[in-house]
């Protein structure tokens, strides 16, 4: 199981619109950025589980659209 | 025991330190301490003259120059300083010098300790020193170069004394080893060890490694003061907590004095606590306090290491399996070059030294245990230290745990997938499939139950009613369930769900109902294609239009492909996932990455138009679609089986009728078709099988290689989530592979795989992490699950920097692995599995490993279990019959640290499986049932009742019934003497031994036998009865039965019979003056009337070997005695031994014998304490008062209770009187001996047999074992294996 060192994490949404956590004292890999405030992985996850309500990357939205 | 402080004068005690090299020397392995060496090039600024003059006044003034040993009687060492002794310097050629210091020899009986040459030398002078290391070692060498450079330099030399180091007062030390006791037997600071090699084991041979900072690096780290010693010992902690994964670790570090003029060095435990969110900074500050506080409680550390050995169980390496020097080379003066750097003892499995030169480089240089590790590991873990260093200062503010320990280029190839430069086709996979059926339309696309259909024909099935999916509305993102047996019309029906641009989820309609309730409703499905006879199973209320295909729904429906562009993020299946907890879960495969993925696998496994496959994997698996998939795609064919279970000979039966060359199979089926084939000889030869979905052990894969006659074998793995097999590991039949299970291998096609730690960080070749895969070829994420998603599916922090990629995501698999050394990835077990028990962190995988390492064993599996709220580890193990669990627990007691062992052990016939044909956890039966069915039953006359309550009582397990094992209850040796002592009582004339006890062990067994009046009255006992291989016969030690040998003869096999015989101490009647040759003279009748010209072998352990000695010079010539294994044989020590005249000190002599009369008035064993008193000459009854008076604890008189200390005492002395008066007389025979490491540690007296017999060879030495547990030790097993194989084969 992954740790952050300081115990909290960001959410964080790649150019795919896929979403993620990741740990709030490392660096954001490249093609991510964060969203929203540090917080514990729980609160990320759940904020997550609330907003990620389209599973579909952006090109296939946009094809669809 | 003696004469510690009463030696003559002149004469100086040898330290632990120094009579434990002796002892190394005197059974011939003086290895790991190596001659000390010393070689000092002086260039032309000196002269010859001024280099003797140097060299002479140090030898003039250096103590070590005039040392030597001496032997009392007994064998007693003692070092002695004479100014006459003083050996002199030697000139000789530069040549000869140097041969001379690498074959230097010394004779420890009196000869000097060291040897000193001159030499001229193109351009200069050498002056090289030799000392055998019982006299110095290289601090002691140190200080010889300062000296010589002082005076060379004109700077007079004043004699120096031996340093004698005052002793730590009593209750000092006491406390001192109460703070280290915690520290070093507790769980709460883990021996840090580097990974071992898979099966490795210790032995004496060394290899070296080396990793040099240069002088830019070195002067950066001594910048800020921190002592060298304080960076390093951080470094190395930082460096060990990243390799084991545990904060709380330990390791010894290395003590020298170089201002000694004796031995110099030593070393202390070192604990430290290591925390990976903080920085480096933060190690060095902990480092220098734990530092401080081992300092501050410093003992020497013989003294820790005996007190810790006497628990069974301590760790063989108790002051640190890793050991760290840190040093600094003293400037000498100009001109002057040492030529050889010092040497640390070899001690640990892993000894690391940090030397700084005067040239301002670090030196990391390790000496390492052969047999334990790949020196590539070695190699890397002292760069590892090395970059840990450099970062750790270079980036004060980075938490130690994120220092990088791979480079850039590392990473890269180590997660590289199997090269594979080809472009694939962007199209989605029912689009290639359906390509064939233009080009080839009538070669066969599908067999199953003898019906074929070509590719046109599916096509044009899957056409029609795709049209009329299409016509339901379904489309990108629509579900379609495939509710349908395996079969020609379940391919179909998928392709036909594909072509319409749904994502299709199949299930099984054999699966439970509310699974496939669940999977039905989960993911919206807009329609179902089924049978009629599956529609009761459906649930109600899904909303979906449902197509039966005895309706035959396409019918009517054009039979061309549909004009439905797909886009590669849609959709194409959804595979719903068992998971260990709750509901399935559904996961989501694109259709991009699933084309790629199929092409690349394509390639892996070179599929082409002729491939036909038997894809036996369960269509609820993605593999199983994988599997049809590809020989479709490449315009071959399949053949689906027609029924979830096949026999081996029906499988075997279709593979030949319909010409099969590729096979995929569930592993746990494939091995059963091996093992078919191994009795048949019938497999059909195959191009390719691939298999996965458990942990291929060792024995399963040779034999899946030697037996199916396949040249090519794919070992597949892959969660679900990285689609059907992301890694694949593919070899050549006959491959050997190092570890418990099957490598990995590596990521296929667009995908890299990682073994990373808990913060990301990419693990070094060999240390455990969890494996991740990224890349495109992974799933979109779980179906309605996007926090579960989020948390599985994590930003690549890699892919950026390797490929360029940026976005990209890692899934997380939740199985620990790690690299081995070819950059394949080995499997070792779930991270949810991994368990913390007591405090430690366990990997059940490395105990189901050990368990694989036992023969007979095929599978293992180790679970916590909880049994009324008691958590335990429960191992269990797939064998053949004739394995004891028993034995099983015995080989893992030995191999695995005490925290990892389980409580019980059950042994199955097969693992439970699952409809998945996976591994059934919930189906395991708790161990206990079938153990102690038994337990408690009530006797049954009144013979039983009595002997059970004499057992209950002695043992002290009141529940024990008539059918328990009286050993298995926690009978030992002398509990058994006590036992039979009451029997005796009880029926007087029956001549009952221990002998009878192993034969019947339980009370039923005893009572009938004694009814039947079977008693034996014999003095040998069948350990194992059967097997091929020459007798073994156990001689036994002082107040020995023969239990003590049941693990070795566990060990040795089915094959090696052994017999045991008690020691004569255990009988009853006390004979006076009997000599050894009358000892043996019972065994040696037992051993010619049975061996009956048959080759034998003997074991003697401890005085047994004496014993040994003595039945093989009886039996020479008669008997064909092919080996004698001496196991920590001991001659009589000074105490006893004839001609060794003890002190007293002025009054002391009548004093004791006032003590010992007074003692005699009291004991209820005066009879016997009589007559063994009167037996004694007057040497040796001086030699018992001194004995007496040596004695830490007052006289006993507990007696004359065969348990007592009294009677033990009483049998010591017996003992000693019998073998006082034997002389080990020259013998030619094969000698193989073993020495406890902590019995040369103590300079135990043990028997040099290579002064006895021209075929003994030196000693083995078992490291981290003493006297009396060495005979129950597995690596003292293995090594007496060896002897005996060789002896018996040659």
């Amino acid at each position: 199981m992954t740790q952050s060192d300081s115990g909290q994490w960001i959410c964080v949404q790649n150019n795919e619109g896929r979403w993620s956590v990741w740990p709030a004292d490392l660096p954001v890999p490249a093609g991510w950025h964060a969203e929203g405030a540090p917080a514990t992985r729980e609160t990320c996850l759940a904020e997550i589980e609330a907003r990620w309500s389209d599973p579909r990357p952006n090109a296939l939205k946009e094809v669809m659209a | 025991m003696s004469t510690g402080d009463s030696l003559a004068p002149g004469l100086i005690t040898l330290t632990p330190e120094e009579k434990q090299i002796c002892a190394h020397d005197q059974v011939g392995q003086l290895a790991p301490y190596g001659v000390q060496k010393m070689l000092i090039e002086a260039d032309q600024r000196w002269s010859a003259a001024q280099v003797r003059q140097a060299a002479e006044a140090v030898i003039a003034t250096q103590p070590v120059f005039s040392a030597r040993i001496h032997r009392g009687a007994g064998g007693d060492l003692a070092r002695t300083q004479k100014d006459e002794n003083r050996i002199s310097l030697t000139e000789t050629t530069a040549e000869r010098a140097e041969t001379a210091l690498a074959s230097a020899r010394f004779d420890l009986d009196g000869g000097p300790g060291a040897q000193a040459f001159i030499a001229p030398k193109v351009g200069g002078q050498l002056f090289a020193v030799a000392l055998h290391p019982a006299f110095g070692d290289f601090g002691v060498l140190e200080n010889i170069a300062v000296g010589f450079a002082e005076a060379l330099q004109g700077k007079a030399q004043a004699p120096q004394d031996l340093a004698a180091v005052p002793p730590l007062p009593e209750d000092e030390q006491r406390a001192r080893l109460e703070y280290w006791r915690p520290l070093l037997d507790g769980e709460s600071c883990v021996n840090a060890r580097l990974p071992h090699r898979y099966n490795g084991t210790e032995q004496m041979e060394r290899g070296e490694a080396c990793h040099v900072l240069d002088a830019e690096t070195t002067a950066v780290l001594q910048q800020d003061g921190t002592p060298l010693d304080v960076l390093l010992a951080a470094a190395v902690g930082a460096a060990l907590q990243r390799y084991t994964g545990h904060r709380h670790l330990r390791f010894a570090f290395g003590q020298t004095d170089c201002k000694n003029t004796r031995r110099s060095e030593d070393l202390l435990p070192f604990c430290l606590n290591m925390q990976p969110e903080r920085p480096f900074s933060a190690a060095v500050a902990e480092a220098a306090q734990a530092l401080a506080q081992a300092r501050a409680n410093a003992l020497p550390s013989g003294v820790i290491v005996q007190d810790m050995l006497r628990r069974d169980g301590a760790d063989r390496h108790v002051m640190g399996a890793v050991t760290l020097h840190v040093q600094k080379e003293i400037d000498l003066a100009d001109g002057l070059r040492r030529l050889f750097l010092p040497q640390p003892t070899a001690r640990g499995e892993c000894l690391l030294l940090a030397y700084l030169r005067t040239d301002g480089t670090l030196e990391l240089r390790a000496s390492y245990a052969r047999g334990l590790f790949e020196p590539a590991l070695v190699e890397r873990f002292l760069v590892h230290v090395a970059r840990i260093l450099e970062t750790g200062l270079r980036e004060p503010e980075l938490p130690a745990g994120r220092i990088p320990l791979l480079a850039r280029n590392e990473l890269d190839l180590l997660s590289a997938p199997y090269e594979d430069d080809a472009q694939n086709d962007p199209r989605p996979v029912h689009e290639l499939i359906a390509d064939h059926a233009r080009l080839t339309p009538d070669k066969t696309a599908l067999i199953c139950a003898g019906v074929e259909w070509s590719h046109g024909q599916l096509n044009r099935h899957a056409n029609r009613l795709a049209h009329r999916l299409l016509e339901l509305g379904v489309g990108a993102e629509v579900p379609v369930a495939v509710m349908i047996e395996r079969g020609n019309e379940a391919v179909m029906a998928i392709l036909a769900t594909l072509k319409a641009g749904g994502a299709y989820i199949p299930v099984e309609p054999d699966h439970p109902e509310s699974r496939n309730h669940h999977i039905l409703t989960d993911a919206g499905v807009q329609v179902v294609i089924t049978r009629q006879r599956y529609l009761d199973r459906l649930p109600d209320g899904t909303g979906a239009h449902i197509l039966c295909l005895d309706d035959d729904p396409g019918a009517g429906q054009p039979e061309n492909d549909p004009d439905v562009s797909i886009h590669r993020d849609q959709i194409a299946y959804i595979m719903y996932t068992s998971g260990s907890t709750g509901k399935p879960k559904g996961v989501a495969v694109e259709h991009g990455p699933l084309s790629d993925h199929l092409q690349d696998t394509a390639r892996v496994y070179e599929m082409s138009g002729e491939s036909r496959e038997l894809p036996f994997l369960p269509f609820s698996s993605d593999g199983g679609h994988e599997r049809w998939m590809n020989p479709l795609m490449m315009g071959g064919s399949a053949v689906i089986p027609d029924g979830p279970l096949w026999t081996p000979e029906q499988t075997y039966a279709a593979m030949r009728k319909y010409g099969c060359n590729n096979a995929s199979i569930p592993t746990t089926y494939l091995q059963q078709l091996a093992e078919w084939a191994e009795e048949t000889g019938e497999a059909p030869p195959m191009r390719l099988y691939s298999f996965g979905g458990e942990g291929l052990a060792q024995a399963t894969f040779d034999l899946l290689s030697r037996e199916l006659r396949a040249p090519l074998l794919i070992n597949g793995y892959g969660p679900t989530e990285t689609i059907m097999t992301p890694m694949v590991w593919k070899v050549r039949a006959g491959t050997k592979f190092e570890g418990a299970y099957a490598p990995l291998g590596r990521a296929v096609g667009n995908r890299r795989a990682y073994v990373l730690d808990e913060r990301m960080m990419p693990c070094p070749i060999g240390v455990t992490g969890e494996i991740h895969l990224g890349g495109e070829g992974v799933a979109r994420g779980y179906v309605n699950r996007p926090g579960t998603t989020a948390d599985r599916f994590i930003p690549d922090p890699f892919a950026p920097e390797l490929d360029g990629r940026e976005g990209a995501r890692l899934y997380r698999s939740g199985d620990l692995g790690r690299w081995r050394e070819d950059g394949t990835i080995e499997f070792l077990g779930r991270v949810d599995h991994q368990v913390k028990l007591n405090g430690y962190r366990i990997e059940p995988g490395e105990i189901e490993a050990a368990l694989l390492e036992q023969p007979g064993v095929s599978e293992a599996l180790v679970l916590l279990r909880e049994d009324g709220g008691k958590k335990q580890l429960v191992g269990y193990a797939v064998a053949a019959k004739e394995i004891e669990e028993d034995d099983l627990m015995r080989a893992l007691e030995a191999r695995l640290p005490k925290h990892m062992l389980p409580s019980a052990i059950v042994v199955l016939d097969r693992m439970p499986t699952n409809p998945n044909a996976k591994l059934d956890r919930a189906a395991l039966p708790m161990p206990g049932a079938r153990r102690r069915a038994s337990e408690g039953v009530a006797p049954e006359s009144a013979d039983e009742a009595r002997v059970l309550d004499i057992w209950q009582q002695e043992i002290g397990n009141p529940d024990m019934g008539v059918s328990d094992d009286f050993f298995d209850m926690g009978g030992r040796s002398l509990t058994a003497l006590k036992v039979l002592v009451r029997l005796r009582k009880l029926w007087p004339g029956t001549a009952l031994t221990i002998a009878d006890l192993f034969d019947a062990p339980t009370v039923r067994a005893l009572v009938k036998r004694i009814a039947a009046g079977n008693a034996t009255g014999r003095q040998a006992i069948a350990l194992r009865g059967t097997g091929s291989k020459p007798m073994l016969y156990c001689f036994p030690g002082l107040l020995v039965s023969t239990r003590e040998y049941m693990r070795l003869t566990a060990y040795l096999g089915d094959d090696q019979p052994v017999t045991g015989f008690l020691c004569h101490s255990l009988n009853e009647d006390k004979r006076m003056n009997v000599s050894v040759p009358e000892v043996v003279a019972g065994y040696v009748y037992h051993i010619r009337k049975e061996s009956a010209g048959r080759p034998c072998a003997f074991l003697g352990w401890s005085w047994g070997g004496l014993l040994a000695w003595e039945a093989a010079r009886q039996l020479q010539g008669e008997v064909d005695i092919r080996m004698v294994g001496m196991v920590d044989v001991c001659d009589l020590g000074s105490d006893f031994a004839p001609g060794a005249v003890p002190e007293f000190a002025p009054g002391e002599r009548e004093q004791l014998e006032a003590d010992m009369l007074a003692w005699l008035g009291k004991t209820k064993m005066r009879a016997q304490w009589d007559a063994l008193i009167g037996a004694m000459d007057p040497l040796c009854y001086d030699q018992f008062l001194r004995f007496i008076g040596d004695e830490a604890e007052p006289l006993p008189f507990d007696g004359p209770e065969v348990s007592s200390r009294e009677h033990t005492f009483w049998v010591l002395i017996d003992n000693a009187l019998v073998f006082r008066q034997y002389h080990l007389e020259r013998l030619d025979l094969r000698v193989a001996s073993f020495s406890a490491g902590d019995s040369l540690s103590r300079g135990l007296n043990l028997v040099d047999w290579r002064r006895y017999s021209p075929r003994a060879n030196p000693a083995t030495v078992v490291p981290g074992t003493n006297h009396l547990h060495i005979i129950g030790d597995q690596l003292f097993h293995r090594r007496f294996k060896e002897e005996l194989n060789k002896a018996f084969d040659g």
